[in-house]
């Protein structure tokens, strides 16, 4: 090692210089201050970190890092090093290193609570709950009585599932530091933390106990009552849970938990085969309710739930529907339409509601009422009439409704609204989109209506018109994709990833599924805004609520719904199938003629730094980039599987894993769709495709090869597969469908092309078939079988379903 | 049918969802966050039975005055109107503001052409005008800024500095007229109020 | 929300549509575009009524500056209709009450208009003490009858103008 030279008095006063010229922002100068000392001192601890942040700060953030990483290298053991790159990987969002860079830190200046301090968040965002209780351990300490160390440990602990230790420090926090005179909103949020977690260790009574004595401090009434309430349910004491259910009702009617609890306080778990008995209870409980809290809609909706007997169900439908005939409300039919799934019930509702009509047409009254209705009573009855016959799959029925009501009213928006859905479920999405722009040009300035125009646009093929649409109501000086990221509209990225999905653009569409994942990173990295806002609040149950809610932000619906398309999007660059609906070439509406003005380079709020422009328009570098199609989907498929029951999701993973050749793992996606479905025909569709990838591979183990025969019941040879197919539909039974006849043909013609007449029967007998996104989709995998087939296909669809646009005939240039 | 509860952590996607559907005022991510990790109790949903959110409000404590309550955001989808979800949030909210909170008073903006929000505020929610801001929103529209009082005793206080207010400034306004006309100034009529009790801000 | 609450709005760039389609399912001639366009802008009025917050009916009216100076400008009703189904309920009534209230306000002398012969709308003006002023033969291209009537309701009484002469010279 060479010698270090002694600092000159006269560098010493110039790195104190540079920390001067770095808090006033005249990096240029700082920079050049530290460029003379390293050039004596290549190895100065202080010149070199500061380089770093000034480069960084000075917009050039590669050479930032990399200065700073070469510090930590030729300087391992010192802690700036380690802190300066920690703190530029914090900058770059990237925690994961950063939590690591600031250990070393920490490593090497023991006795530092600050680099502890910005550690622990970062061991918080990547979940290293161990460590984060270490560092809160020694922290501790180091500074035993400041707060937010107390608290911080409890969350660990709590986070980590140990509740008990974390109601142990709770206490002792709250026995030593917390403040005695403590009152207000932080006096109920101590009692109803520790309330929670006792609740969660099933220590009842002591959670119990808190609220009981506490009663008059406490003034988060409804959480403490609903709380009351369940610790009473568990204990089995259910005359009092009731009592504390009814309390909750009398301050709220219309929350449909508190009454599900009140019937459990009634043993009454579900409203599922209900005997007798539990009916008559409910029936007794909601006419009590019912005139306590007259004015609640909820109360008026719930006896339809439970009344078994028809003529009762229909006396009081009559009753709970009257109101929203009358005034005219209309949402009834999306009220109405959970019991959809009983015939009976729905049965009812059509006589119901043709009788009302009947009342309405000859006398212009209600079933059971004097009153002389208003003109728009029928109108509503027309409304709901065409809804209910779309929902029972009778669109010439419900069409005929729609039309009607139009006739009568045609200023009434709403109309066009159903008429556009009617026409959605029937896959004629140029229709539906028609009919929505329509309700949208009869009110400019609703909101609503231009945003679901411009779903319908979007679900039509015509992402150009759903732009046009969707920038009268949004900010014109920046571009579309900046608004719909920066306001993270994910409804709006994937449905346009959709659209160019349909259109084989599979390079945009992945580019807009991505921006999806990268808000659901920013909602991630949101965690590092709350952690020092939480130590000065102490909302401790929200908190570990939304803790617990980051650890599942990849479980939900919009979420799950864009995953499976963008894993689509990554096979169908593999695979290449046809197109299933080009973009439309003219749109429906054109976009303003107008440019938005230069638009300002954006900066990031956080560093103000310029966010560079965007230079993969269509995608296409990105996807590029990707070294294995297979293995990028693999990342989402990651997100999806967890705690699924998506039959959807797991074929998905079928066929990306046989494309990966780890045909064990598409065992475990396949004995999960059994276990859901037995008779699942995508279950025996990614069986066999299995099965075949298994036998063409030259490469694939005994072993492995011998766990999929044994899984098939048949052998991987062309013979075997074709054999068993043969009976497949036969051991089915009853429960073939459409879709088992398709299945099974498009094996016969994958595998045998001499029978292509047999596999065609099978494919075109759709009989039953009510599902044309399914087909649709049938279509595009039989494309890459057999073109021949695929049309023929196409012709018989348009036959089953006439009006919806995927199966037109093609028209020829 | 539609349900009102109040708003929990799996609920901030479908608010935001329903914020960018019906109003032009957005917020991303973090802001619904931050109203949730600082005041959980003041916001409520409505949802329907696949458990959409079909309707929230956003309340919050102002930041500068710890008595005084606002409401950040307000939306119903337009498919479920006429229920009187609206009314329903906005009651549950005004109740936790005033006992979580012990909020004096709960403020709002709203538009001054949306005469069907202005209607549900001032007719149905009883919520009096306290000013106008010009420009207030993104697209320089005005607003109504609008206050309720959660207690009687305060909103008589409030009544009664803003009359003090009104007689001292004419009285100001007199006494500077008559310097300006050099006629003799009258006797000084400027009424002294109680001073008010100035409450520790914690 | 009480029922059958009947309610006037304003003519805006936003709900105009609604204005276009009413027009074209009721009345027996089609208007333009450029008709529309105009509505907007000064020297008309226009006012559409609600039922229970559903757009049922609408007047648009033309302001004509009198060819006599010193005279008061009049109104003429170009587009006056509710829906089929919702005639008799008085929201005609309330929107012809609505322009005769404005003629007071802004001081316009007279109402008028042309109506199909045979209509029922005849009626409906006479109630209102309009009268028949002239017939105009095949007044209408493509409808029969091509007739129209043009009727009239006087807003200013004579007296009122001689009270605004004696206020001019004072």
């Amino acid at each position: 090692m060479a010698p270090t030279k002694e600092l000159t008095n006269k560098e010493i006063t110039a790195i104190k210089n540079i920390s001067k010229l770095f808090d006033d922002k005249k990096y240029s100068k700082g920079l050049k201050e530290c460029n003379t000392i390293l050039k004596n001192h290549p190895d100065n601890p202080d010149a070199s970190c500061f380089k770093s942040l000034i480069l960084y700060n000075l917009e050039q953030q590669y050479d930032a890092r990399e200065n700073a990483l070469k510090t930590t290298k030729t300087l391992p053991t010192n802690s700036m090093a380690w802190h300066t790159l920690g703190y530029i990987y914090k900058l770059d969002k990237n925690y994961i290193d950063a939590a690591t860079a600031f250990k070393n830190a920490s490593k090497f200046n023991k006795e530092s609570s600050q680099i502890l301090k910005e550690l622990a968040p970062l061991q918080l965002y990547s979940r290293d709950l161990e460590g984060l209780k270490e560092t809160y351990a020694t922290l501790l300490k180091l500074q035993p009585s400041y707060k937010p160390h107390w608290t911080g440990l409890v969350t660990t602990y709590h986070l980590m599932g140990q509740t008990k230790p974390a109601l142990s420090v709770f206490e002792r926090y709250l026995d030593t530091l917390e403040d005695k005179d403590l009152s207000g909103v932080k006096q109920t949020e101590s009692i109803l933390y520790r309330c929670m977690l006792h609740y969660e260790l099933e220590e009842y009574d002591q959670a119990l106990e808190l609220l009981v004595n506490n009663e008059k401090k406490i003034i988060d009434k409804l959480w403490a009552i609903s709380k009351h309430g369940d610790i009473l349910l568990k204990k089995g004491d259910l005359a009092a849970a009731e009592s504390k259910f009814r309390d909750l009702i009398k301050l709220n009617q219309d929350d449909l938990s508190i009454h599900k609890k009140l019937w459990e306080s009634k043993n009454i778990k579900s409203l599922d085969n209900l005997s007798d008995e539990e009916i008559s209870t409910l029936v007794s409980l909601y006419k009590e309710l019912g005139s306590l809290y007259p004015k609640s809609l909820l109360i008026q909706k719930i006896p339809l739930l439970f009344l078994k007997d028809k003529q009762q169900f229909r006396e009081h439908a009559v009753f709970y529907t009257k109101n929203f005939l009358s005034k005219g409300i209309p949402s009834l039919f999306n009220n109405l339409k959970c019991l959809y799934n009983n015939k009976e019930k729905v049965e009812i509702f059509s006589q119901l509601f043709l009788d009302q009509l009947q009342s309405l047409k000859e006398k212009q009254q209600l079933l059971g009422s004097d009153e002389k209705e208003s003109p728009s009573t029928i109108l509503w009855c027309l409304y709901y009439l065409a809804q209910h016959y779309d929902r029972t799959k009778d669109f010439s029925t419900s069409l005929s409704f729609i039309n009607q009501a139009i006739d009568h009213t045609p200023t009434c928006l709403d109309l066009y609204v159903v008429k556009a859905k009617l026409y959605k479920h029937q896959g004629d999405l140029q229709k539906a989109y028609e009919e929505y722009d329509r309700a949208r040009n009869l009110d400019l300035a609703d909101r609503y209506l231009n945003t679901k125009c411009a779903l319908y646009a979007l679900r039509n093929n015509d992402p150009d018109t759903a732009e046009a649409i969707f920038s009268l109501i949004k900010d014109e000086t920046q571009t579309l994709l900046f608004n719909i990221q920066e306001f993270q509209c994910i409804w709006y990225e994937r449905e346009l990833g959709k659209a160019y999905l349909r259109a084989g653009d599979n390079a945009r569409a992945i580019k807009l599924f991505n921006l999806v994942d990268k808000n659901h990173l920013e909602y991630l990295e949101d965690q590092m805004d709350f952690h020092n806002h939480i130590n000065k609040k102490l909302t401790m149950r929200s908190y570990i609520e939304f803790l617990r809610w980051e650890d599942q932000v990849y479980q939900n619906k919009p979420y799950i719904a864009t995953g499976k398309a963008h894993v689509k999007a990554y096979l169908n660059h593999q695979n290449k199938p046809e197109v299933m609906a080009p973009l439309k070439k003219v749109p429906a509406i054109k976009k303003p003629a107008t440019k938005p003005a230069q638009l300002e380079p954006k900066k990031d709020p956080n560093t103000g730094l310029t966010i560079p422009e965007d230079d993969d328009l269509n995608g296409k570098k990105f996807l590029v980039k990707q070294v294995n199609l297979m293995d990028s989907a693999q990342l989402i498929l990651d997100n999806l599987l967890k705690n699924t029951n998506d039959i959807e999701i797991y074929s998905l993973a079928c066929q990306v894993n046989t494309y990966q050749k780890k045909y064990l793992l598409v065992l475990k996606s396949l004995a999960k769709i059994k276990s859901i479905d037995e008779n699942s025909p995508c279950y025996y569709d990614n069986l066999v495709n299995l099965v075949i990838k298994v036998s063409e591979d030259k490469e694939v183990s005994a072993i492995v090869k011998a766990a999929v025969e044994k899984q098939a019941t048949f052998s991987s040879d062309v013979d075997s597969i074709l054999v068993y197919n043969q009976t497949y539909l036969e051991k089915l039974g009853d429960n073939v469908t459409a879709q088992h006849r398709f299945v099974v043909g498009k094996i016969i013609a994958k595998l045998s092309p001499s029978s292509l007449d047999k596999a065609l029967e099978l494919i075109l007998n759709v009989q039953g078939e009510t599902d044309w996104k399914q087909c649709a989709d049938n279509l595009q995998s039989l494309s890459l079988v057999s073109s021949e087939l695929s049309s023929k296909y196409r012709e018989k669809l348009h036959q089953q379903f006439p009006i919806a646009n995927y199966f037109q005939p093609k028209v020829e240039n | 049918m539609v349900s009102i509860r109040p708003c929990q952590i799996g609920d901030l996607m479908s608010m935001q969802n329903a914020n960018l559907t019906c109003l032009p005022e957005n917020y991303q991510m973090k802001y619904y966050l931050y109203h949730f990790l600082t005041w959980p109790q003041t916001s409520f949903v409505a949802e329907d039975d696949k458990g959409n959110v079909v309707g929230y409000v956003l309340a919050k404590i102002d930041e500068n005055d710890p008595k005084r309550g606002h409401i950040t955001s307000l939306a119903v989808l337009r498919s479920q109107r006429k229920l009187g979800i609206a009314t329903k949030l906005m009651k549950q909210a005004e109740v936790a503001l005033l006992e979580v909170f012990d909020a004096d008073c709960v403020s709002l903006h709203v538009r001054k052409s949306n005469r069907a929000a202005f209607s549900l505020y001032h007719e149905v929610l009883k919520f009096k005008i306290d000013e106008i801001e010009k420009e207030y929103y993104g697209d320089k529209e005005d607003a109504y800024s609008m206050v309720l009082y959660l207690k009687p005793e305060v909103e008589e206080e409030k009544e009664r500095e803003k009359q003090l207010e009104k007689i001292n400034k004419a009285a100001k306004e007199s006494i500077e007229a008559a310097k300006r006309s050099n006629e003799p100034q009258p006797v000084s009529n400027v009424i002294h109020g109680k001073k008010k009790n100035v409450k520790k801000i914690e | 929300m009480g029922k059958n609450l009947i309610e006037l709005g304003d003519l805006t760039d936003k709900n105009i549509g609604q204005l276009v389609l009413l027009n074209n399912t009721t009345l027996p001639v089609t208007y333009e575009e450029k008709f529309y366009s105009k509505l907007l802008s000064t020297g008309f009025v226009s006012k559409l009524a609600f039922f229970n917050d559903i757009m049922v009916g609408a007047v648009s009216c033309r302001i004509d500056q009198s060819q006599v100076e010193g005279e008061l400008p009049s109104l003429y009703i170009m587009t006056f209709c509710v829906l089929a189904q919702y005639r008799n309920l008085g929201i005609g009534r309330k929107l012809l009450e609505f322009i005769e209230d404005l003629c007071k306000t802004d001081k316009y002398d007279k109402i008028s208009l042309h109506v199909q012969v045979g209509s029922d709308a005849i009626d409906f003006y006479k109630k209102f003490g309009f009268t028949i002023e002239s017939t105009i033969n095949n007044y209408y291209r493509n409808i029969q009858p091509a007739d129209c009537y043009v009727m009239s309701k006087k807003m200013t009484s004579t007296d009122e103008e001689k009270k605004e002469d004696n206020t001019k010279q004072e």
